[in-house]
């Protein structure tokens, strides 16, 4: 096992950033080229020692242990009993598994940028790097500092190398996100001085803080409607991420304006931090208020859900319509944490990974069809088909997985989590049982919507503009093949990941008990 | 608190040294100036740098006299440097008695305590005073328009200031608070109309004084109304005057109408000087027409200097501020108010700003708001809390006070000295101005993008932990509300600072294969702008010991 696992796998990228900086930048049209073409060489070389890395934190995990693994504590700023904490457990590996898959895969994805080639890769490892270290981090301080440290690469990299309305989409997204991280600064603020009668005794470690919240007599238990107001605010900053509804409407503008591979990383990943957020700080620290809430969480999610999939039918742009049907894939996470039994929580952590491996494919497919077109209308297509077979293929696996066809990833979450739902105990389940309901509508119409666009796109006479349109590249072929294989693999065969999870998660049940129960 | 013993006037010429540096240098210069061939060869920059040096030299000197070599057991001043390696590593002493000087010459007009006073807390200031007042004659060296007026009135009016912010560190007298900050007002609004042939510049100058003379009037008519409630001008020895002399039945204004008058009429000229409401309006029009340098200058040395008059007024009048006392005016709720309303009127105002230096005077005035938040931690709620509790949450709010001042230091006068480079090669202040910049001058625009981050106060940027540290001791103080502002305030805030970084890179990108001409840019601005870039960022990763340094030099304060 390697020392220091998830601190190389964080850092490397962060220190490959600054490497890029320090490359000499090309005086003349030759030298620029072939230094455009290191800096890409060097992106893929740094972003796939964590990729290399992650093998050895696959192996290296044990499911079948509780708690953390791979922990490293080394004191910050002991003034503040702030440490320096990593660890992992089954709901972050997979995660971090899919982060360093999809990051390599992105850094593909940006072969094309040709502007300012050293600042954008340079804010892509930044964003790298800040990703994973959110996964891994175990202190408040710690995970808060890589939470933020997320957004001003992911602000530059929409704001410079975005579509037409990338400032607006890149102010939006900053403000919404910075709004929500103050709430959570409060909160994580709030948790620290409660936590301790004396500054000696305060804390920002996730994991004392989770142990205290199970002590019926500590101090989270003491004013309910204080922490509720609390819980309220953590929720809202991982709301936003996730995004939820009514708080989505940054999502399908950053989507549309960012570039390809930005896309692919802001909706497999970023979006998964949200939930991540709530799974790790926000339910274990406050049970009681959970168990208060899950009422409202189910119907977010349910709402989330329906909506998301008919504004997608509404949708004329291809990438606006990925962007909405990931907001109401990512309302099905909700839906089984709400329902809180085994089957619900294992189906939307699976779902964050589908959903993440997904649409990080119809993304890449969004731009694989943009770069040779130029628009995104999906009326203005037809027959595509004859000329892009593979494209095709491609597609329709995206598309199947994304509409929970069974035998593809997307199912196996869809459908466990509307059998928690279904199966949700005690008196959250006559409501619950119609959340479901509703949300089974949603199934129909995004078939309705995969299918309609398939055909439109896909199907029919070719549009006579498009007679000498190629079919992807060995690149493209590249980006797309790993993430296919992904969804057909654990479509098929979920076990490893779901054992992978399993244990954790039954920690995570246990914890959110509350003191109710 | 200790009562060390005051000093006579001469025994207190140990302790004036950095003033008295300072002194020499502004004499120096003011001679420097009559002589042509020193005049021709610049000595007056040179001056006043190695003067305000000296003085940095001193104060660290004392500085270390009470952190290490005083708490080891007595000894000599002067003891310094073999502690350096202690200092640095945070190994702080306990308290140590303050030193009170120029308490009169012995037998004529002796009283029992000093004008002025020596302890951590004046020289912390004094340091950060002093470190930033270098930066401002580093940023004024090339600067051209300076040259043209006169080298040696510019930096004689900039002395006489430094002279006047160190006197505020240390006052301990009413008259001496009511002079010190005089002497810091009256050669700024000089250096803010200092281009006498600019109409902006003039007019600066001329709102400066008329606005400056309203609030030391109000200044000086709550000093002596104080003056007159207690008889004495020492601020040790208000609390035992108000408590034996004064019995008053609950009123309107508090408990003690004419002592909230008085209390309310001298924190209005403390908001003066840091530009908090409802003193606050001069500020937008002074640091757009005043020279850049000085704008810088004013942005940072007397906020600092005034929000250490105003900590050491509070701490030593009004002792337990949780108004146990029947004769405390109800200082908290007047600053929360002016705290709250002077953010979010900051930062409203600067979002519609097209003008660099004036919409980072707008951000300079939402920073006093955020500050004055750590002054207030007091609440109502903490009456009935132990009073060490009471005193541990407003020692927290103080510690955040300093921590801020010294993170805002050093990323407000890096945007300030930002903004002179860019005016200085490209000659424009406007937003307009800055399109493109990343691309031709990518070392300006990134030293620039760290502060506005960290004027936002995004990690790991020391804004970032300055912001902590505020709202941790509102959260402590149980103030949520106001932290709740203060947050929402932070991210409307982050609208107008990432206007700057849209048209520095997200503007004029240049196509592809294009080239944009590179701007040439000095090496020794880019050397002053990365000496306050790289404290930004390593101050926000590592700031344990600099929280440390903070926490001793509150130790010699009530609370």
């Amino acid at each position: 096992m390697i020392p220091h696992l998830l601190s190389w796998m964080t850092f490397v990228p962060i220190g490959g950033a600054l490497v890029l900086l320090l490359l000499p930048r090309g005086h003349d049209d030759v030298s620029r080229r072939v230094s455009n073409e290191a800096v890409k060489i060097v992106t893929a070389v740094v972003s796939a020692i964590p990729l290399i890395l992650s093998y050895f934190l696959y192996t290296g995990f044990d499911p079948a242990r509780s708690g953390m693994q791979f922990m490293e504590v080394a004191p910050w700023i002991p003034s503040f009993n702030i440490y320096y904490r990593m660890g992992v457990d089954g709901i972050s590996t997979p995660l971090i598994l899919m982060t360093t898959i999809v990051s390599f895969v992105a850094v593909f994805a940006s072969w094309g940028i040709n502007k300012g080639v050293k600042g954008y890769f340079c804010m892509f490892l930044l964003l790298e790097g800040a990703m994973i270290g959110t996964f891994c981090a175990l202190d408040m301080f710690l995970f808060y500092v890589f939470w933020e440290l997320m957004l001003f690469p992911m602000y530059f990299l929409i704001g410079i190398w975005g579509g037409p309305r990338k400032e607006y989409a890149a102010i939006k997204f900053f403000l919404y996100t910075l709004a929500g991280s103050v709430l959570l600064l409060l909160g994580m603020l709030a948790f620290y001085y409660y936590s301790g009668n004396t500054p000696a005794e305060r804390t920002f470690d996730i994991l004392r803080l989770q142990r205290l919240a199970a002590d019926p007599e500590g101090p989270f238990h003491a004013d309910p409607a204080f922490w509720m107001m609390v819980f309220v605010g953590i929720f809202l900053a991982f709301a936003v991420k996730v995004p939820i509804v009514p708080l989505h409407t940054w999502l399908p503008d950053a989507h549309v304006e960012a570039p390809t591979a930005i896309s692919v990383i802001l909706a497999a990943i970023l979006l998964k931090m949200g939930i991540y957020g709530m799974l790790r700080i926000n339910f274990p620290i406050l049970p009681d208020q959970f168990q208060d809430f899950r009422f409202w969480l189910g119907l977010i999610g349910c709402v989330s859900i329906v909506y998301g999939a008919f504004c997608a039918m509404a949708q004329s742009d291809l990438k606006k319509l990925v962007a909405y049907s990931s907001v109401s894939h990512m309302g099905y996470c909700l839906l089984g944490i709400a329902a809180l039994n085994a089957a619900g929580v294992n189906g939307a952590v699976f779902q964050l990974l589908a959903h993440g491996m997904g649409s990080a494919m119809l993304f890449l497919l969004v731009g694989v069809v943009y770069d040779r077109a130029h628009h995104r209308q999906i009326d203005g297509f037809g027959g595509l088909a004859t000329r892009m077979p593979i494209y095709a293929g491609y597609t329709s696996l995206a598309f199947f997985t994304s509409l929970g066809l069974p035998s593809l990833m997307g199912f196996v979450g869809e459908a466990l989590s509307f059998i928690g739902a279904f199966q949700t105990e005690g008196e959250l389940g006559s409501p619950m049982r119609y959340f479901a309901v509703f949300s089974a509508v949603a199934i129909v119409i995004t078939a309705a919507y995969f299918l309609w666009t398939f055909q439109r796109v896909f199907m029919g006479t070719l549009n006579s503009k498009y007679e000498g349109i190629s079919d992807m590249t060995a690149r493209e072929v590249f980006t797309l093949a790993p993430l296919g294989v992904c969804v057909l693999l654990f479509g098929v065969y979920p076990t490893p990941l779901l054992d992978m999870m399993n244990v954790s998660l039954q920690q995570f049940m246990r914890m959110v008990q509350g003191a109710g129960q | 608190m200790m009562d060390g013993k005051a000093l006579d006037n001469v025994a207190s010429l140990a302790w004036f040294a950095p003033e008295l540096a300072v002194t020499a240098a502004l004499l120096l210069v003011v001679l420097a100036d009559l002589v042509p061939s020193l005049r021709a060869g610049r000595a007056a920059p040179a001056f006043a740098a190695i003067g305000l040096a000296c003085a940095l030299l001193a104060v660290f000197f004392y500085y270390v006299e009470f952190a290490v070599a005083r708490h080891g057991g007595g000894g000599a001043a002067g003891g310094g440097l073999p502690h350096l390696q202690q200092i640095l590593s945070g190994e702080l002493g306990g308290a140590t008695p303050p030193v009170d000087i120029f308490a009169g010459a012995e037998g004529v007009g002796r009283n029992r305590f000093g004008l002025l006073r020596v302890d951590p807390f004046a020289l912390f200031f004094k340091m950060l005073i002093l470190v930033s007042l270098l930066l401002v004659v580093g940023f004024s060296w090339h600067h051209r328009g300076i040259r043209r007026y006169g080298d040696g009135e510019y930096y004689a009016l900039l002395l006489a200031s430094a002279l006047g912010l160190l006197l505020m560190a240390s006052a301990t007298d009413l008259l001496m608070v009511y002079l010190s900050i005089e002497m810091v007002s009256l050669p700024s609004y000089a250096l803010s109309g200092f281009f006498r042939r600019d109409r902006k510049s003039s007019e600066a100058g001329l709102k400066y004084v008329l606005y400056g003379a309203v609030a030391s009037a109000v200044m000086i008519y709550g000093l002596s109304l104080l003056y007159g409630l207690t008889g004495t001008l020492s601020l040790q020895e208000i609390p035992s005057r108000l408590r034996g002399t004064l019995s008053f039945a609950p009123g309107l204004l508090g408990q003690t109408p004419a002592l909230s008058l008085a209390t309310l009429f001298i924190l209005g000229g403390f908001a003066f000087k840091i530009a908090a409401f409802p003193f606050h309006t001069w500020c937008p029009d002074v640091y757009e027409g005043a020279p850049t340098p000085v704008t810088a200058f004013l942005s940072v040395a007397p906020k600092v200097a005034g929000f250490a008059v105003m900590l050491r007024f509070l701490s030593m009048a009004f002792p337990d501020p949780a108004a146990r006392d029947a004769v405390n005016p109800n200082w908290p709720a007047f600053l929360t108010v002016a705290a709250v309303l002077t953010m979010t009127w900051g930062n409203l105002a600067a979002l519609g700003q097209t003008n660099v230096k004036r919409l980072l005077a707008y951000s300079a005035i939402a920073h006093a708001g955020y500050l004055l938040m750590g002054v207030v931690t007091v609440s109502s709620g903490m009456a009935d809390a132990p009073r060490e509790q009471g005193e541990a949450v407003i020692r927290v709010g103080r510690e955040a006070v300093l921590f801020y001042l010294v993170a805002y230091a050093f990323m407000d006068l890096g945007a300030f000295f930002a903004v002179i480079v860019i005016a200085d090669r490209l000659g424009v202040e406007d937003l307009d101005g800055y399109r493109g910049l990343g691309w031709r001058a990518p070392a300006v625009a990134a030293a620039m993008t760290i502060f506005l981050l960290s004027l936002i106060g995004l990690p790991p940027m020391v804004g970032f932990v300055g912001k902590l540290l505020l709202f941790k001791a509102v959260i402590e103080a149980r103030l949520f509300w106001l932290a709740v502002v203060g947050v929402l305030n932070s991210v409307i805030s982050l609208y107008y600072y990432v206007k700057v970084i849209r048209a520095m890179y997200l503007e004029g990108v240049p196509a592809d294969g294009q080239t944009v001409p590179a701007l040439p840019v000095p090496k020794f601005a880019t050397f002053l702008l990365y000496a306050m870039a790289v404290p930004t960022v390593w101050l926000g990763v590592s700031f344990g010991r600099l929280y440390e340094l903070v926490r001793y030099s509150l130790t010699g304060i009530a609370y």
